[in-house]
């Protein structure tokens, strides 16, 4: 079990930082969702606190376990996930236009986000299993793509679900970068990319559907039509800007409340945020966030062994992604990807999944200076 | 390995820089400019309808009030999807499926409110918001609608509001009227509209996305629209229609020493509570398709030969002119000739007559004689001396003008010269010459007031004194003389409008028959449609008179049996008002009681009405 020393070693800082952040998305999803002609305030954040308790404490009861434990199961986690992958695409419950979630009866979920926490682990447990110190080759970089990505990035993007998909694609890249590939390998790489994306482009995008490529277009021009594709951005770019320096000041918010800015609560939750706290509450937050990712790297830094740095390294990496995806989107500079605000954006399994893949990062971190046993 | 951790970092490091200086941008240096635009989607103005001014009658009875009306209308968005559903909220709101979803293609706007229904009575307001929770977007608003208090009674006065029209909406008159506001279209209404109207103020309130308002931010107050007095006595309107019964036909009673109409009646008439809220287009196509067009003021559009009460006109012009004297006498026969047989109304004739009992038996031979030896254009002269053949110029749109014809006229229209034979017919007036029943109500208080010709009035202005348009040139004593002679008609044995004759005021009268088929076809029985118009046009009391009352029964047959008892009841209604709890109106019986004892007495005591004071 958990000794002294480990407790000692425990980062309280870092638990704390991502309960404040997922209390300020509760408070946030509170001003988001208040009811104005209706008597009744929607039960949205109580579901959510309840997701909050019930994350917390699978934060803690993973802690139990050792992370190498973890890292050497993570190909039958990974074998597991890529079966119900399978399994939401044939029986899967159907839900604004998507097939992403398994219904258990007494809860659904989304295995994806799931998934997510498979894949990096088994990313680490193959990295670890490799001689250190030695840059990646070809055959090592195809056999990683086929055994790792291609396969589950299809099936995610069939269900369809653009936001992890891309998430996949990017903690493959910046873990292969970061182990190191032969130069010659990135040259070529590189130029290939630049030859075949205006032919590759093509069939993607006719591959896409036709929401997808909306967004798209709305993200190369929201004011092309305010009610239609590009109003998302637009509205949140009103709810942030209407902020101004100094924010309009807790359940002072409009946007929100009045529906002008659809998926509020969600998506959208940084918008409502800094239309209530202004450029100075969002700083406040864009720097809780900043200190969480630098605790990531510190701790994969700072690991007992090499299987800790890349888990950490993982998982640091996801949550870096979620937050600049979802971030750039609110202020218009990325194009529209249905992607949670990690730790904030109401959504029971996405909390769940951000605060197991933070509870490695713990794990890791509470056990860099034990003994192996 | 770490290095390249530390690298990583440091492109996390750019990217939130980037983040910051974008907050920097959209906040601080655009912020103002995202404030407006936030504004913007929340605040909107909107009009607040001002309550209309309300229409009194000459005793300050309201005829009309505003009264509160709960509309309900759903906002497009939230209309049901599922037929089910939304015929569901169809039984609710009493319309079919179809019906809402027709409404809705109206906009495309899907955030606007679809009204649904408008004026729903109390208890289905508690049942609506029942249900309300079953219909998102679902509202019940209060407007202010128009109750007109009596119903179909002076509706062709009053009128009717309806939206304006789009070709309306572009005239500087209607310029700042909102398009989803009622304004008059029929009537007075109407025609004071901008009196009545008021100014709409505006409110600001905060809105959702959906338009549900939030709350009121500032509000600009409605301007009331000013009350209007009208000339006309309910009194004596209500018992001119209900003595009209269900006849097609038109009473107009007039002051005849101001102009200042008392009742003007046109039957049958419409219930304009029927357009408050907008008329349903089955309402509507009835009202349109009636054959008994009940949206016609028969009052001041039907325009018909005056037949025998043109005599007045005729007897003043011969006299004028020296044609006849009080004394001279014709001898009727029942016809005469001049080119072709010209036939009294009575078979067996009048013998010998004057003027005097020529008036009172309306016997046509003697008037045939005035229009053997008088000039057309002398008669033409007279009758638009009293106002005939052309507007009267009341407040009210679409009024007719009528024809009095002239030498000149009939060149002019039908190029050809006049004929002395086409006089005698107009002597006795039949012929080119039409009147509508206004003109008729004129004329005759032209005559009794001494010739000042009033242009008859709706709207009392207190302030200002009634000037005559002009003044007839007719000598006193001729006009005694054909005066004493309608009083005869009303009083004296074989006179044609004894069904006047009352027990509380002297009336004077002449009766008129306007023939709806050429030629007399007589004693024999005709479908109503065939039956001629009949005229009564009289006044009260015989001196110093103080009304004029023309009625016009269409197909009503002779006017001494039909017309002249529907003016004995209105003008018995004016000067005997129905019984008040107030101190004025007994003192008003009182005068009239007085007047009585001054006025001739009638001959049939046991017509007259009992003396409700």
């Amino acid at each position: 079990m958990i000794d002294r020393r480990l407790l000692k070693d425990f980062d309280w800082g870092f638990l704390l930082m991502v309960i404040i952040l997922a209390l300020i998305g509760l408070m946030t999803i509170f001003s988001a969702t208040r009811p104005l002609l209706e008597a009744e305030q929607h039960p949205f954040y109580l579901k959510q606190l309840n997701w909050i308790i019930l994350s917390l404490v699978c934060f803690s009861l993973m802690l139990i376990f050792d992370y190498r434990w973890l890292v050497r199961f993570a190909h039958i986690f990974y074998i597991l996930g890529v079966v119900l992958l399978v399994f939401v695409l044939i029986a899967g419950r159907k839900g604004m236009g998507a097939q992403r979630w398994i219904n258990l009866g007494f809860l659904s979920f989304q295995p994806s986000e799931f998934f997510k926490l498979f894949f990096v682990g088994a990313l680490a447990r193959y990295l670890s299993g490799l001689e250190q110190g030695i840059k990646l080759g070809s055959k090592q970089l195809l056999r990683m793509l086929a055994g790792f990505l291609i396969f589950p990035a299809i099936l995610i993007l069939k269900q369809p679900d653009l936001g992890t998909m891309l998430i996949l694609i990017f903690i493959f890249t910046a873990m292969v970068l970061t182990v190191g590939i032969e130069k010659k390998i990135l040259i070529t790489v590189v130029v290939i990319g630049l030859i075949a994306t205006p032919v590759a482009g093509k069939f993607l995008w006719g591959g896409l559907k036709d929401y997808q490529k909306n967004r798209i277009i709305a993200f190369i021009d929201p004011q092309v039509d305010p009610q239609g594709i590009g109003y998302h951005v637009a509205q949140s770019k009103v709810s942030i800007g209407a902020g101004g320096f100094l924010g309009k000041g807790y359940l002072r918010g409009t946007q929100g409340p009045y529906r002008f800015l659809p998926e509020n609560h969600t998506d959208f939750i940084f918008s409502i945020f800094a239309e209530e706290w202004g450029f100075i509450g969002s700083l406040v937050l864009f720097t809780s966030y900043l200190f969480i990712i630098w605790r990531g790297f510190e701790t994969a830094k700072q690991s007992r062994d090499i299987e800790g740095t890349y888990l950490a390294l993982g998982v640091t990496y996801m949550f870096s992604f979620y937050f600049i995806v979802n971030v750039g989107m609110t202020l218009g500079l990325m194009p529209v990807v249905g992607i949670p605000l990690p730790l904030m954006s109401y959504g029971g399994t996405a909390l769940l999944s951000n605060f197991l893949a933070l509870s490695i990062i713990e794990n890791v971190r509470m056990r860099r200076f034990a003994s192996y046993y | 390995m770490d290095k390249k951790i530390n690298t990583a970092f440091y492109v996390l490091l750019c990217i939130f820089c980037i983040f910051v200086l974008r907050l920097w941008h959209l906040q601080v240096i655009k912020g103002s400019e995202y404030k407006k635009l936030d504004e913007r989607n929340r605040l909107r103005v909107v009009d607040v309808p001002a309550p209309r001014g309300v229409i009194y009658d000459r005793n300050d009875n309201p005829l009309v009030k505003n009264v509160m009306s709960f509309d309900v209308s759903i906002v497009k968005e939230d209309i049901p999807k599922d037929y089910e559903i939304l015929s569901e909220l169809g039984k609710l709101v009493v319309l079919t499926a179809e019906e809402i979803k027709k409404r809705a293609r109206a906009t495309e706007n899907p955030f606007e409110a679809i009204k649904l229904r408008q004026d729903v009575s109390f208890e289905e307001v508690a049942k609506i918001e029942a249900k309300k929770i079953d219909f998102p977007g679902l509202q019940v608003e209060v407007t202010s609608a128009r109750e007109y208090l009596y119903g179909q009674t002076a509706s062709h006065v009053l009128g009717y509001l309806g939206n304006p029209t789009p070709k309306q909406l572009s005239t500087p008159e209607y310029s700042d009227v909102p398009r989803q506001d009622y304004i008059g279209q029929f009537g007075i209404e109407k025609r004071y509209d901008s009196t009545l109207r008021g100014t709409p103020g505006k409110k600001i309130v905060e809105v959702d996305a959906l338009g549900n308002v939030i709350k009121f931010v500032r509000i600009q107050k409605p301007v009331r629209g000013n009350d209007i007095k009208l000339t006309l006595d309910i009194n004596v309107q209500s018992e001119a229609e209900k003595a009209l019964e269900d006849k097609s036909g038109a009473v107009v009673a007039v002051k005849a020493d101001t102009g200042e109409v008392l009742a003007l009646v046109s039957a049958p008439s419409f219930n304009p509570n029927l357009f408050v809220g907008g008329i349903n287009s089955k309402d509507w196509k009835e009202l349109l398709n009636d054959p008994r067009k009940p949206l016609m003021n028969r009052a001041i559009q039907n325009h018909f030969p005056p037949g025998s009460t043109f005599k007045i006109v005729t007897a003043l012009a011969a006299l004028e002119k020296g044609t006849v004297t009080e004394s001279t006498p014709f001898f009727c026969g029942g016809a005469t000739t001049f080119g072709r047989v010209f036939r009294c109304w009575k078979d067996g004739g009048h013998g010998g007559v004057s003027l005097h009992r020529a008036i009172v038996e309306s016997c046509d031979v003697y008037f045939y004689e005035i229009g053997k030896r008088i000039n057309i254009d002398t008669i033409a002269k007279y009758a638009s001396a009293l106002g005939l053949g052309r507007p009267t110029g009341i407040e009210l749109d679409g009024e007719a003008s009528g024809l009095v014809p002239s030498t000149k006229w009939k060149l002019k229209a039908r190029k050809e010269k006049w004929y002395q034979g086409e006089t005698l017919s107009v002597a006795i007036g039949q012929g080119y010459l039409s009147v509508t029943p206004i003109q008729m109500a004129r004329m005759m208080a032209a005559v009794v007031n001494g010739g000042k010709l009033f242009k008859p009035h709706l709207v009392k202005d207190e302030d200002i004194e009634a000037e005559p348009e002009s003044v007839a040139d007719i000598n006193p004593e001729y006009v005694e003389l054909v005066k004493r002679g309608l009083i005869g008609v009303v009083y004296e044995g074989g006179g044609t409008g004894r069904a006047a004759r009352s027990g509380i005021v002297s009336i004077g009268g002449k009766t008129g028959t306007a023939q709806v088929i050429g030629g007399a076809v007589k004693g024999k029985y005709l479908p109503d449609e065939f039956q001629d118009h009949a005229w009564f046009v009289s006044f009260a009391p015989q001196y110093n008179a103080e009304i004029a009352v023309s009625v016009f029964v269409e197909h009503g047959g002779h006017g001494g049996s039909t017309a002249a008892p529907i003016a004995k009841r209105v003008i018995e209604t004016y000067f005997n008002p129905p019984k008040k709890d107030s101190e004025d109106v007994e003192q008003e019986n009182q005068n009239t009681g007085e007047q009585k004892q001054e006025e001739q007495v009638p001959e049939n005591q046991e017509q007259a009405k009992p003396n409700a004071g």
